[in-house]
This record gives structure tokens, C-alpha cells and sequence, in this order.
């Protein structure tokens, strides 16, 4: 029998009943907790599944379901809980492990799926059509989830909402050839958690459409996050993917470097402009483009993260004066965003471009340091 | 290296937290952690049941025991339950999800009675009821269940 994928509003209700979980201590009251919030015919079965956020963090994160009498199961992760520092951590820990189709992925996000992989496994156990969905961290885990089940022999279908990018090009190109047509991955245009972390992470499916909603957003807001606010309300509204589907229309991400320097250089010239940060970001995930280094050839290198960009980096200046010149600028930009009065000249060294780079991502790090201490000052909210 | 990786990873987020701390609500924002409830308390045959102690109880987050407050029906079997706010610093800056647990329990003659059972995953006011105002009617002689905004014996009032 044909298998019809989840439709918009199933999956992402999917997606955001398992938020219920957290506060569940056991199955039965995360089926009354969820009631009203399931789509109609989906039940629970099995039990909640656990995940390792951290050392001391142990908290449930998924969920299977029955799709009606289908024979179907739906695996569902939750995201980000706003006040658990170790959830955020998960984001946080971008170095790189293998993934479970032995491509690297995102740290953070591989250590919490291995945490509770034998449980997702064992509950689709006999199951051949597997539908995966998340919202948040919970789509990046979903990403890994679908493919460690189509790797184990399940027909896998994932749908995420507002997911961060979870692994370099080698895994999701993989996953992408593996699930060809069968990836739904929803983000809205105000959200600015799919747009992180920068590269050499990126969003499965690495070719074909995404589905887009907020369109014309011309603000990024934490509430174009949310699973009410934004995911469900647009699938509602859309009903099909058909509907869903818009023209991938993301040409301001689709701007070079000299776009992004020149906007971070704006940014240098006004005191606490944010954007400059992000800014520079854009201006280095551009140029890696540009210049098109091997993926794979970083990912295999013994070195840490920050040695891998400061060495491409490097590279990128070798290989034409153009590129060279957007590398140059973005040192000069950032030192000159940092503070750093410093006499660049035409050329620089790797350990130079370590050396800026470690600069950069302390600043940075002191910063959100800071915003996570005051958050767990405060305990709540 | 561990700590290095850390550091860099915090890159973004700290990024996303800049880029959006130039909207002015990043000076702060009451959350809502339970909406405002106005209540009525009958039973099957549609009587308002009064004199019955009503107990709220929410937590946000999942560490601790949470905290309660009490209401009287009066005699026309009505209850009435604050909103509980919450100076917030990060809300609507940092994407992350709340999730506080909510439940009102009717203590009746026969027992207590499940009205109210839910998990708030936003911090808008009147998010457990679609946006609408919590003007419910309650049954204390029910068995609840998944019919109304929240699992219970809660229904909007029309």
C-alpha cells in the first residue's frame, strides 16, 4: 500500500505535542498531558524516551507513535527547553563525532541522540515505514534519527521545523540521496535558529526545496521560533505541502562576501551593533563557499575546529587575490570589531589567522558566558 | 579542546542573541506562566456547585515542587484564579521553549476531581485556551478528558 506522507499540520503537531513529554512522569500522563494537542488517530505506545544533555541532565526527549492503524510509527523529538542550561549546551558543542552512517555531525547533537538511540530503535522494532519529526534541536536530532533508522533498514520520512543545521555536507548529502523526496524541512524566514551553526554545518535536504514560511519577514525574532506562533499556524493555514511549498526565494542569504563585509563594516563604525557579529558570520560561511574547500578534506584533518577554519582560511588567501582580499578585510573588520588596532598587511600567516579567530570566539563567547550566567542567576526566566 | 569547541560554538547563539537584542523588548517581558482563569463549577445536570476548595498548582521548568494557590466556589459555584506572571530578561530573545505543568484539582465530597491538566510551551497570556480568554465551565461529576482546551472537565464558556 502507497505510503501517504504526514501532512503539515500532523507532522508539526507531532512536533510540538512531544514539548508535553518533558513535564510527563510517564506514559499514561504524557497521553493526557498531549491529548489535546496530538493529531487526531496518533497515540502513544511504548514509553518516553530519555536523552543525556549533559553529565547531571537526563531528561525525556521523545516520544513514539502510532499512525492510526496503519502500521506506521511516528518518532517524535522535542527541542530546547528555555530554562535548561544543559539543553542549551547541547547547542553549544559544535566539534564534530562520526554520526550514525559514520559521517561527522554536530557534537552536541550526536551525543544526545546516542544517548537515547537504542530506545528510538527498539520502539519502531518490526515497523517499516518510520515518520520522524522535531522542532528545534529536536529536528537537528530528528535528521540523525532518520538516518540511523533508514540506515537500519526502515522506510524513513522526516519533517523538521525550525531546525538548526546538524552536520557538514558528507552526512546530509547521504541522508539527502537516502530520503530523496521523503525530507520536509520547514523554517521560517524571521527564525534564526536554522541559520546556525554557521558553516561547514548545513540543512538536510542539501539539494531541492525547503519549505519557507514567513516569506517576507524583515525581522528576526524569537517568536518566528515558535511552534505555535509561527510553525503550526502556517501549517494550518497551507493544510498540504503543495500549498506549503513556496518559491525558495533567499537571495538576501545569497550575497557574497563583499556584501557581508561591507555590512560588517558598517556595523564596526556603530558602537554595540549587533548585526556586525552576524555580519561577519555570513561573511565567512560566504567565502568558504566561494572558495568551495573540501568539506571532507576539514573533517578529516587532526586538528581542532578552530585550526581547521584558521587553516582554510589560510588557504583561501593562497588561491586568488580577490579571495584573498575578502579574507584580508574580514581580519581587518573583525579585529577593528574586537577592538584590536593592528596593522594587517597583504599576507598572513595561519597561526595569525588562529590567532584572530580565537580572539573572535572569545569575545563572543564572554558574551554569551555572561547571558547564560545571568539566566541561571536568575534561575527562571 | 573541549573548551575550545565550546567557545567557538557559543559564536552563533551569541550572534542570534546581539542580532536580536536590538529590538527594544529586549529590555525585558512579563511572562505569562498560568493565564488567568474565570471559572464555573457545576455539575451534570448544569447546578453550580458551591463552597468546593479549588486548588492551582503550577511549575516551570521540571526541577522542584512547584507552587499552589486556593480558591472558594462561591454560591453560584464561580472561581476566580489570578494570572502568574514572571519578569522575564531572555524571553523572546534566546529561541528556546518554556514548558510549565498546570493543574487545578476540585476538591469535592466524593473526591478530588482532575479539572485542569496541561503544559504551557509559550509565555503569551491565554496560550492554553488558543488566545481566547479562560472563561471556563467546569464539571465536578466528570471524568476528564481531551474534549476541551485542556485535558480535564474544562470547557470554554460560549
Amino acid at each position: 500500500m502507497a505510503v501517504t506522507p504526514l501532512t503539515p499540520p500532523e507532522s508539526s503537531r507531532c512536533a510540538d505535542a512531544v514539548y508535553a513529554g518533558l513535564q510527563a512522569d510517564d506514559l499514561g500522563e504524557f497521553s493526557e498531558l498531549a491529548a489535546t494537542r496530538l493529531p487526531p488517530g496518533f497515540s502513544p505506545t511504548g514509553g518516553l524516551i530519555q536523552a543525556n544533555t549533559g553529565p547531571s541532565r537526563t531528561s525525556n526527549f521523545a516520544v513514539v507513535l502510532n499512525r492510526g492503524s496503519t502500521g506506521e510509527k511516528v518518532v517524535t523529538i522535542r527541542g530546547t527547553e528555555f530554562t535548561s542550561k544543559q539543553d542549551w549546551l547541547t547547542n553549544f558543542n559544535i566539534g564534530m563525532i562520526p554520526g550514525p552512517t559514520a559521517f561527522p555531525v554536530h557534537a552536541g547533537f550526536g551525543f544526545t541522540y546516542n544517548s537515547m538511540k537504542d530506545k528510538i530503535r527498539s520502539g519502531v522494532n518490526g515497523t517499516n515505514v518510520v515518520h520522524v519529526c522535531g522542532h528545534s534541536l529536536g529536528g537537528a536530532l530528528a535528521t540523525l534519527c532518520a538516518a540511523d533508522l533508514q540506515a537500519r533498514g526502515h522506510t524513513c520520512y522526516l519533517y523538521t521545523y525550525g531546525a538548526p543545521r546538524p552536520a557538514p555536507t558528507p552526512f546530509t548529502a547521504h541522508l539527502s540521496y537516502k530520503l530523496r523526496g521523503r525530507i520536509y524541512r520547514v523554517h521560517d524566514r524571521g527564525d534564526p535558529v536554522p541559520m546556525i551553526p554557521l558553516f561547514p554545518f548545513v540543512h538536510a535536504p542539501l539539494f531541492g526545496s525547503s519549505y519557507l514560511v514567513g516569506p517576507n519577514r524583515s525581522s528576526i525574532s524569537a517568536d518566528h521560533h515558535a511552534m505555535d506562533k509561527s510553525y503550526i499556524a502556517s501549517a494550518d493555514k497551507a493544510g498540504t505541502w503543495n500549498a506549503m511549498r513556496t518559491a525558495f526565494d533567499d537571495s538576501r542569504l545569497q550575497f557574497g562576501p563583499a556584501y557581508w563585509l561591507e555590512k560588517a563594516g558598517e556595523a564596526t563604525r556603530i558602537p554595540g551593533a549587533g548585526w556586525g557579529l552576524w555580519a561577519l558570520g555570513k561573511a565567512i560561511e560566504a567565502i568558504f563557499k566561494v572558495i568551495g574547500i573540501g568539506v571532507q578534506a576539514l573533517v578529516g584533518a587532526p586538528m581542532t575546529v578552530l585550526d581547521m577554519l584558521a587553516w582554510a582560511l589560510q588557504r583561501a588567501v593562497q588561491i586568488g587575490s580577490e579571495i584573498s582580499s575578502w579574507v584580508m578585510s574580514w581580519v581587518r573588520t573583525a579585529m577593528r570589531w574586537m577592538g584590536r588596532a593592528v596593522e594587517v598587511g597583504e599576507t598572513v600567516t595561519q597561526s595569525f589567522l588562529r590567532y584572530v579567530l580565537e580572539l573572535f570566539a572569545r569575545a563572543m563567547a564572554t558574551a554569551a558566558r555572561a547571558a547564560l550566567d545571568a539566566l541561571e542567576r536568575r534561575g527562571r526566566a | 579542546m573541549f573548551r575550545r569547541i565550546l567557545l567557538l560554538g557559543l559564536i552563533p547563539v551569541a550572534a542570534v542573541a546581539f542580532l536580536v537584542m536590538e529590538v527594544p523588548m529586549a529590555s525585558g517581558k512579563v511572562v505569562t506562566l498560568f493565564s488567568e482563569i474565570n471559572g464555573t463549577l457545576v455539575n451534570g445536570s448544569g447546578s453550580p456547585q458551591s463552597g468546593i476548595r479549588i486548588e492551582r498548582w503550577w511549575r516551570y521548568g521540571t526541577e522542584g515542587d512547584g507552587e499552589s494557590d486556593m480558591a472558594t466556589t462561591g454560591q453560584d459555584g464561580s472561581f476566580f484564579f489570578p494570572a502568574i506572571t514572571q519578569d522575564s530578561t531572555w524571553a523572546g530573545i534566546l529561541p528556546g521553549t518554556p514548558s510549565i505543568k498546570q493543574r487545578i484539582t476540585a476538591h469535592g465530597p466524593n473526591g478530588d476531581v482532575k479539572l485542569w491538566f496541561a503544559v504551557k510551551n509559550s509565555f503569551d497570556a491565554n496560550s492554553e485556551t488558543g488566545g481566547a480568554p479562560a472563561n471556563v465551565i467546569c464539571r465536578i461529576d466528570q471524568e476528564p478528558n481531551a474534549d476541551g482546551p485542556v485535558f480535564g472537565t474544562c470547557r470554554l464558556a460560549d
